[in-house]
């Protein structure tokens, strides 16, 4: 029996679209698992059936052995969390938060009941939802979000970054056993969801909260899960650690997904001098560098990928020539398009404030940090 | 036109840099169009509604050029006016209620849940609403009279039968209301309040029906107005015991002769109307407000007797079982007088035959005109309403759709808005008996309107007219103003900004907007009972007539005419409706 939440060959359906197609998936209490893939892979259809909104066509989701998947939602002790937060507009915001505490969540027995003939939320308030409680525990939130004072706000007056932290403590009020959260930063511009995901984990990690997170965008789930899970075409493709993800892609559609631009077998030619960066690396052996990842020496048909930077302009004359297509700045530092032969049109990074014209040819270094390898095996499909 | 008027006037421009921001003078085109579009409604509005009740009103109110408001308290006096208005209100108050009870879990099996034959249904509901009223008071009478398959319930001529006839003809009113928002409502708030614990009945109690609260309290007052004016069914099935304020004032008109009864009712009248328009007025903005909403698709679930596979007990399948229990009692009960009054057509003596609607072609002994001849009377006069509705309307919707900048032009907006909403709750009586009163020699010309042909389809375009602006309005507001400046920017002047955009769009609810005023006026009763000349009836008062008279033949007369009209209204609203989804979905 495994501790935590355990979705064994979930499938779910949308008439004759299958939406997840047989994902495994577990979450060790405490920990943070981040959903990433392209919109329409079935993440958020995965959330949901774990949330207990849609049926699973096949498979079972447990939380600490015990099925859940005879529990209607409101019983599951899951708390959801959605990308537009779907704040209550005609309550403010401490009725947002507290609208979670109404039932006895808080008391909650471990493990969960099986449908009652009684609704919770008729019952007296028993202890920790008793309103000198409630509003201690609604204060309490809104401080851990960053909006203390913010209680009799409507929820009209509100940003769109307030927004989502309301969202966030109204989820967090009734001490869910297990958080969703659905593209909740996606709605917002890059630099307030940079901060969000940020403060989004930390308070995740302060309170302990065992959370599954959906999301597009890697940088985000790099940022705040423990755990990427990379999902396309509704199968789950890896789970892994987001360091080890980006130095391991189990395949070629992982490793494009998270931003690989090119792959070269290792046996040709252009590939020489990415294998002898590879091999040149302080330790090639140590699990951690690509080389090492594939606990054996490197193959001919084993694949080299090449993230952004995977060549850096030199000027001195280096192993690689790559023309220039077209540069572009970002954040200050210049990046080239450069096409080098055998391997294609890739991003090399040049220092600040480079300017090239379209044509020329330049002289490459190869950073061994932005290659990854992928097995033979796995590229052959 | 030139491109100095490529903006539209209220909506704000941005000057160029170091220049303070200012709004561009409209071109003399513009100004004279939505001119003629303010004036046009109002002339209309004022010659057609406004003077006729004032010069109604007004024969109960001065006597020898002096303001005498004793008629006031001589009729308060009586016991009769507080019965009549008591009714009224009780009336209109328990059908009213009863409407919304039954109407919001009818909206959600009709507009949240997929089955099939749904879309049969839906027509099948509608129905009722389109039918003349007097239709709506024969059938329940056929239904519920001494012999009727209901007449053991002893309901006929009773407050029961009434309220009964009255949320027949309202269900739709709440169903499409109700149901036309909840379709769209975003299904995830309430899914939010399911996570954060809440049951099924909680979340539905807590999120979904507040979010609902605007459509139901619009549809809630637009049905008790409909049922505080209600004149031709309550005059068919209540007898001399029951009445509306509506059908007093026909009494005391008619039959008493007393216009200052009739005066200080119609007034009394208006102030109800009035009151409920506000709330009305209040409710409807609300709804405008920004709401979350989807695509219907995504919101919408299938219908299922069992329990859909992997969905778990106490999820809500327990309440929308009940919901759709209850819909389909009310469907069947919704049918059952429609279903009665055709066989009871058929009916002649003890044998089935179609003696009464061969009938129809002879003026059985006693009318001026042959049933037939008065239907076809109907259908003329009935697409001239139309046409003077559609044009009326039209304008108003188009000018009240508009959101000017200035507070001042948002107030006159929405007070036209109100003013148009009028004719819904002034009594068609008081509209019809003072057409009669003001177009003898009108404002003092020498002319005398009152035989003139006009008068009865421009009284009903009158009754048609909010009709139109409740139909083509929501469309109109709906417009994303960016779609317009996307045109401006793309160089189209405000004439074919309007065009192309507004017209093109509102277009596509043109066609139910003929419908709902087809059928208004085909059914109309209130005013057109008075202006009918007698050689050329409308079919309602032609029924009307048969009814009134003794005599088995007469009354399957009227049984078969009222299926006729029946057919003939549902027929061209389903039509109306069929044209609007055939546009909507080629064009979208």
């Amino acid at each position: 029996m495994s501790a935590g939440l355990v979705v064994r060959d979930a499938v779910v359906r949308y008439g004759s679209v299958t939406a997840v197609d047989e994902v495994s998936l577990h979450v060790a209490p405490g920990e943070v698992v981040a959903l990433l893939g392209p919109s329409g892979c079935g993440k958020s259809s995965l959330l949901r059936a774990v949330a207990g909104l849609e049926p699973l066509a096949g498979g079972s989701v447990s939380w600490d052995g015990e099925p859940v998947d005879g529990v209607p939602v409101h019983r599951r002790g899951f708390g959801l969390m959605f990308q537009d937060g779907q704040l209550f507009t005609h309550r403010d915001v401490s009725g947002n938060v507290a609208y979670g505490l109404r039932t006895t969540r808080l008391a909650r027995p471990s493990g969960p009941r099986r449908s009652g003939p009684v609704d919770d939320d008729r019952g007296a308030p028993v202890d920790g939802a008793r309103p000198v409680d409630r509003a201690r525990r609604v204060d309490e939130l809104l401080e851990l979000v960053g909006l203390a004072g913010y209680g009799p706000r409507p929820v009209a007056t509100l940003s769109g970054g307030e927004r989502q932290r309301v969202a966030l403590a109204r989820a967090l009020a009734p001490a869910p056993r297990l958080l969703l959260l659905d593209e909740p930063l996606s709605a917002l511009d890059r630099a307030l969801r940079e901060r969000l995901a940020v403060d989004l984990r930390a308070v995740l990690v302060a309170t302990g909260t065992t959370a599954v997170f959906v999301t597009h965008d890697q940088d985000e789930a790099f940022a705040v899960a423990d755990r990427v899970a990379v999902m396309r075409a509704g199968r789950l493709l890896q789970v892994d650690a987001p360091a080890d993800l980006w130095r391991r892609p189990a395949s070629r559609d992982v490793a494009e997904f998270l931003g690989y631009e090119a792959f070269v077998a290792a046996g040709s030619a252009a590939a020489g001098p990415l294998t002898r960066a590879l091999a040149g690396t302080p330790d090639g052996s140590v699990a951690g560098t690509p080389a090492g990842a594939l606990g054996r020496a490197l193959r001919d048909d084993d694949v080299v990928a090449l993230a952004e930077g995977a060549f850096v302009v030199r000027t001195d004359p280096g192993a690689v020539k790559g023309a220039v297509q077209g540069v572009t700045s970002r954040r200050g530092r210049t990046e080239v398009r450069v096409e080098v032969e055998g391997i294609g049109v890739v991003t090399a990074l040049a220092p600040v404030g480079a300017r090239f014209d379209t044509g020329t040819v330049l002289p490459l270094a190869v950073d061994a940090d932005a290659l990854a390898v992928l097995p033979g095996d796995s590229v052959r499909r | 036109m030139s491109t100095a008027t490529a903006t539209r006037p209220d909506l704000p421009v941005t000057g160029g840099p170091g220049r303070v921001a200012r709004a561009r003078r409209p071109g003399p085109g513009q100004v004279l169009f939505w001119s003629a579009a303010v004036v046009v409604p109002l002339v209309f509005l004022g010659v057609f509604f406004a003077w006729p009740v004032v010069v109604m009103v007004g024969k109960g109110f001065v006597t020898d050029g002096h303001l005498d408001l004793s008629a006031f308290a001589e009729v308060f006096s009586r016991p009769r006016t507080w019965r009549i208005v008591g009714l009224t209100v009780a009336q209109a108050s328990i059908a009213t209620a009863l409407s919304v009870l039954l109407g919001v879990p009818g909206a959600y099996v009709l507009y949240r849940r997929r089955f099939r034959g749904r879309s049969v249904v839906r027509a099948l509901v509608t129905v009722p609403f389109v039918l003349p009223t007097v239709v709506v008071g024969v059938a329940f009478r056929s239904l519920l009279v001494q012999g009727g398959p209901l007449g053991f319930l002893h309901l006929d001529g009773t407050f029961a039968a009434i309220v009964a006839a009255l949320v027949f003809f309202n269900y739709a009113v709440v169903v499409r209301a109700v149901g036309g928002l909840w379709e769209r409502l975003d299904p995830r708030a309430a899914q939010a309040a399911r996570a954060l614990g809440a049951s099924p009945w909680r979340a539905f109690r807590t999120v979904t029906l507040p979010a609902l609260t605007p459509a139901i309290a619009s549809a809630a007052s637009l049905t008790f107005l409909f049922c505080a004016t209600a004149f031709g069914t309550v005059l068919v099935l209540g007898g001399l015991q029951f009445g509306t304020v509506e059908t007093e004032i026909w009494i005391q008109t008619t039959q008493f002769l007393d216009l200052r009864a009739a005066a200080v009712l119609s007034v009394v009248q208006l102030v109800i109307v009035a009151g409920v328009l506000v709330v009305a007025g209040r409710a409807r903005s609300r709804q405008e407000r920004a709401l979350a909403l989807g695509a219907p698709a995504q919101n919408v679930r299938a219908l299922s007797v069992r329990r859909p596979a992997g969905m778990p007990r106490g999820d809500g399948h327990g309440p929308a079982l009940a919901a759709a229990a209850v819909t389909g009692l009310v469907v069947l009960l919704l049918a059952l007088p429609l279903v009665n009054l055709v066989v009871r057509s058929l009916r002649v003596g003890d044998r089935w035959g179609v003696d009464h609607y061969t009938a129809l072609g002879t003026t059985g002994g006693t009318l001026t005109v042959t049933v037939w001849q008065a239907a076809l009377n109907s259908l003329r006069i009935a697409v001239d309403a139309t046409v003077i509705a559609l044009v009326v309307g039209g304008l108003v919707a188009l000018v009240v759709s508009r959101r000017p900048r200035r507070t001042v032009g948002r107030r006159a907006v929405a007070g036209l808005d109100a003013l148009f909403m009028l004719p819904l709750g002034v009594s068609a009586v008081t509209v019809g008996f003072g057409f009669l009163l003001s177009m003898h020699h009108p404002f003092g010309l020498d002319v005398d309107l009152r035989t003139s042909p006009v008068l009865v389809p421009v009284a009903q375009a009158v009754v048609a007219v909010p009709l139109v602006v409740r139909t083509v309005l929501p469309v109109l507001r709906a417009i994303d103003p960016r779609l317009r400046e996307a045109a401006a920017t793309l160089g189209a002047g405000p004439g074919r900004v309007l065009r192309s955009v507004d017209l093109t769009i509102a277009a596509r609810s043109v066609g139910l907007a003929v419908g709902f005023a087809f059928a208004a006026s085909l059914g109309e009763f209130g005013a057109t009972s008075f202006l009918a000349r007698p050689e050329r009836p409308t079919l309602p008062v032609v029924i009307f007539r048969l009814i009134g008279r003794p005599g088995a033949d007469s009354y399957g007369m009227a049984l078969a005419a009222s299926v006729v009209l029946a057919v003939l209204t549902a027929g061209i609203v389903a039509a109306c409706e069929r044209l609007r989804a055939a546009g909507a979905g080629g064009e979208w």
